[in-house]
């Protein structure tokens, strides 16, 4: 497919292009009908090499894929799964044995309404969406459930992925000052956990007034300006 | 008031207006922070307010669709919108008519198919009645909807007109509306020129008069769009230009 509208703004309905070669890859916001490419969502149109393309919206809504890191919130137990909420349009499955050294015996015991650090490995429009808390070496790195000392907050869906990316120093500056245990979901929610509920709401203030610049020094003069609260 | 004559022999409405003339519209996106997409769409004196959350869970389990996202409109209006204050009640049979146009027009524009068993819940608020109500409602909706990212086939645009005093009439305003004559109400994909819906009121027309009258709301429409396509590219380049990190 040939297309002069790489970078800019589309519309749903606009026609992209015809499909010339077998090996085009479409994503998020776009669908074929007959031999045209056609967008679906508002936003700005990308393009990788090997002919994929996709739309980059700035959406609050969580869509399940593939690997996403998540932040889940257990509703219920049914036998040995447990159904989590995402904040998809679905509920999400956890099975018991999905941790570390979990066995029929020592099965993890999760209370209703406790968090979870899950990876997504299952993501699919008429299957339910499967959640697991080991990597790829059954090991836990870092997944499980969160301590409930902890704070959840909320955000937009490209704060945390920019911030899982590791395209704003916010974090890194912070830990400069107070010390803190943080964990990003893709789906916009953030745990935070630090010694002092004055320290939790200096954190999330700086990461939610942060969003939208990259700029060091801007930054920290913001993390600077919160900090001084406690000074 | 008696008003004799709703175009005046210069050609002039009674606000003003010429026949084929717009009123000034104001579109406003993404202005509430709890829901996933709204839009605040201005029409001369009529304004309202439109908000989409979802694809969420089905509230209530008996109306979820195997293989499809459920729709559930919910319509208010501002007990100060109207010109006389009343209270309409959630079974008024305006509002019950006001939620099956708007659910009838986007269920085939939007792909629903993508989020089986969920439900997708639109919430309209007239903040102020002024004609062309139904119209600015689909045209909120979609505003509110391209905010939330919730996929759709094209974009939807609304128009109203009428035949009064043998003229055929764009945009009315609520004294045209309530005037007599036959209104019509047009909603289009703007991309594919097709028709998605149309609704006539005290339909009794000649229809040669129709024609003339739907060329003219099809126009109107399209005129619309132009307006719609601007302020969503505009509100698309403001995030882009906040959240640069997305992007690269």
């Amino acid at each position: 497919m040939e297309t002069q509208k790489v970078g800019q703004v589309i519309l749903p309905g606009e026609i992209i292009g015809k499909i010339k070669s077998t090996s085009l890859k479409i994503g998020n916001g776009l669908n074929i009908e007959e031999d045209k490419v056609i967008a679906t969502k508002g936003g700005i149109l990308q393009y990788q090499e090997k002919d994929k393309y996709w739309i980059s919206n700035f959406q609050k809504r969580y869509v399940p894929k593939m690997d996403h890191m998540v932040i889940g919130i257990i509703i219920n137990q049914h036998g040995e799964n447990y159904s989590v909420d995402i904040g998809s349009a679905s509920r999400a499955t956890l099975s018991i044995f999905g941790f570390e050294g979990a066995t029929k015996k020592t099965r993890p015991n999760l209370e209703n309404r406790s968090a979870v650090y899950a990876r997504v490995i299952q993501a699919d429009k008429d299957l339910e969406t499967e959640l697991i808390c080991i990597d790829k070496r059954q090991k836990s790195s870092g997944f499980g459930p969160l301590d409930d000392q902890g704070y959840i907050f909320k955000c937009s869906l490209s704060l945390a992925e920019s911030l899982l990316m590791n395209k704003t120093p916010v974090i890194k500056l912070l830990s400069n000052y107070i010390p803190f245990e943080i964990a990003i979901g893709i789906n916009g929610r953030i745990w935070v956990k630090s010694e002092k509920p004055n320290h939790t709401i200096i954190i999330v203030n700086s990461i939610i007034q942060t969003e939208g610049t990259e700029n060091e020094t801007e930054i920290s003069k913001i993390i600077k300006k919160n900090i001084s609260v406690l000074l | 008031m008696e008003i004799s004559e709703y175009v005046n022999p210069e050609g002039l409405r009674i606000d003003g207006r010429r026949r084929k003339e717009l009123r000034k519209i104001e579109i406003e996106m993404g202005k509430l922070e709890q829901v996933d997409g709204s839009a605040l769409f201005v029409e001369g004196f009529t304004r309202v307010m439109a908000s989409v959350c979802g694809p969420k869970e089905v509230e209530n389990r008996s109306k979820a669709v195997e293989d499809k996202a459920f729709i559930s409109v919910e319509f208010l209006s501002a007990t100060f919108s109207t010109r006389k204050r009343t209270k309409m009640s959630k079974k008024d049979r305006r509002v019950l008519e006001i939620c099956s146009i708007i659910r009838k027009t986007f269920e085939p524009v939007l792909q629903l198919e993508l989020f089986p068993e969920s439900e997708i819940s639109i919430f309209i608020q007239v903040l102020q009645a002024d004609g062309g109500v139904e119209s600015a409602c689909i045209n909120a909706v979609t505003l509110a909807l391209i905010d939330a990212g919730i996929p759709m086939i094209d974009f939807v645009c609304s128009c109203t007109g009428t035949y009064l005093d043998s003229f055929c009439i764009l945009d009315t305003n609520f004294i045209e509306e309530t005037a007599g004559g036959s209104i019509l109400i047009a909603a289009i994909l703007a991309k594919s020129k097709k028709v998605v819906s149309t609704q006539m009121k005290i339909s009794r027309l000649k229809m040669e008069n129709f024609t003339e009258l739907l060329e003219l709301v099809v126009d109107g429409c399209s005129r619309i769009y132009d307006l719609m396509e601007d302020a969503t590219r505009k509100r698309t380049k403001e995030q882009l230009n906040s959240q640069t990190a997305l992007i690269k």
